[in-house]
């Protein structure tokens, strides 16, 4: 009895176990499956071999038991698998992460290219933009002093005119870009178009009556420089503006 | 034709130069320009020698919409008769141009 005790442990924990020898005068017991005779003299001398193998005795003497592993449960599975599945996780995400970075940064680039590199840059700029900035530091400096002709000035203020008016219809351009732009733009122009006209009257003026006083032609100048970077200030925060919201 | 014209004197504003498209508006408000042209009145525009400059933004904004509603240079003429300076004259006839060309960008 105590010899099935100890055949049933060991078949329970999987381990194969040594049953003590039996007296010469007891019976050969039957060798139930599972159990490896080690020798014929004493066949109560065996080995208990786990439920998952195979015994095979062949008439050379020598068994051979052939052992299948444990089934894995889920949890050591998942246990030894862990690690390479948290990798494999990460790696998806950062592969998304970078699939969705590359649509937005190829969105970014195709509208800055449509709305920098070709209307800004090839449209807007050379029919306004350019023209603009010679036109400024030419006015600037040839704006006429104390010491010139009623008439001369006269001139020169109906040529800047025609100036002025021909950059509000190329600032035109801007619409295309946006509209408020170029209000704010055309704003700015006018700016310059009133200094313009304030300087001109004043200069008028005191050469018509000397008693009136000179105009600070270097104050009119700085006015009208400072109002002519706010114009393309506005152009360039708009541009920032562009790429911050794509 | 309207009896008796409308009469704008610049020496009754503020001068000798004139800027700005809001002081423009402003006075345009103080005229009620708007009424006298929904009534279809004549207006004298009444330039001292005096005046020494008018800017384009003061211009427009005093008589821009009439040259809109006008629609063209001749129109806005028949309704609006300057007097001033020669060389002002010519001035504001660019500005009546300009007017004119910002209606139709727009438009």
């Amino acid at each position: 009895m105590t010899r099935g005790k100890h055949a049933a442990s060991a078949a329970a924990s999987h381990a194969p176990s040594v049953a003590s020898a039996a007296s010469v005068a007891d019976a050969p017991p039957l060798v139930p499956p599972g159990r490896v005779v080690l020798s014929a003299n004493l066949p109560s001398l065996y080995l208990e071999l786990p439920r998952d193998c195979t015994v095979i005795q062949p008439s050379t003497g020598l068994s051979v038991a052939i052992c299948q592993a444990p089934p894995e449960t889920l949890l050591s599975k998942g246990i030894t698998a862990l690690p390479a599945v948290v990798l494999s996780g990460i790696a998806l995400a950062l592969s998304l992460r970078t699939y969705f970075y590359n649509q937005k940064k190829d969105r970014t680039a195709r509208k800055q290219s449509i709305q920098d590199d070709f209307w800004l840059r090839k449209v807007v700029s050379p029919v306004s933009i350019e023209p603009f900035l010679a036109f400024i530091g030419k006015l600037c400096s040839a704006l006429p002093a104390a010491a010139v002709a009623v008439g001369d000035v006269e001139l020169f203020w109906t040529e800047q005119l025609s100036e002025i008016a021909r950059f509000e219809v190329a600032f035109q351009t801007l619409s295309l870009i946006d509209k408020d732009l170029l209000s704010s733009v055309l704003i700015r122009l006018e700016y310059i178009d009133d200094k313009l006209a304030v300087y001109v009257g004043q200069l008028l003026a005191h050469l018509q009556d000397a008693s009136k006083p000179v105009p600070d032609r270097e104050e009119a100048t700085r006015y009208m420089l400072a109002s002519s970077m706010d114009l393309l200030r506005l152009i360039q925060t708009h541009q920032t503006k562009v790429l911050s919201e794509a | 034709m309207n009896a008796q014209a409308h009469v704008i004197d610049f020496e009754t504003i503020a001068g000798p130069v004139f800027t700005g498209r809001n002081r423009g508006e402003r006075l345009r408000q103080d005229l009620q320009l708007d009424s006298v042209d929904a009534a279809g009145t004549s207006v004298d525009v009444r330039i001292p020698e005096g005046t020494y400059a008018i800017s384009s933004s003061f211009f427009l904004g005093l008589f821009g919409p009439s040259v809109v509603k006008a629609g063209s240079k001749k129109a806005f003429y028949e309704r609006y008769r300057f007097k001033s300076p020669v060389f002002l004259g010519e001035v504001l006839d660019g500005y009546v141009s300009r007017a004119l060309q910002a209606r139709n960008l727009f438009s």
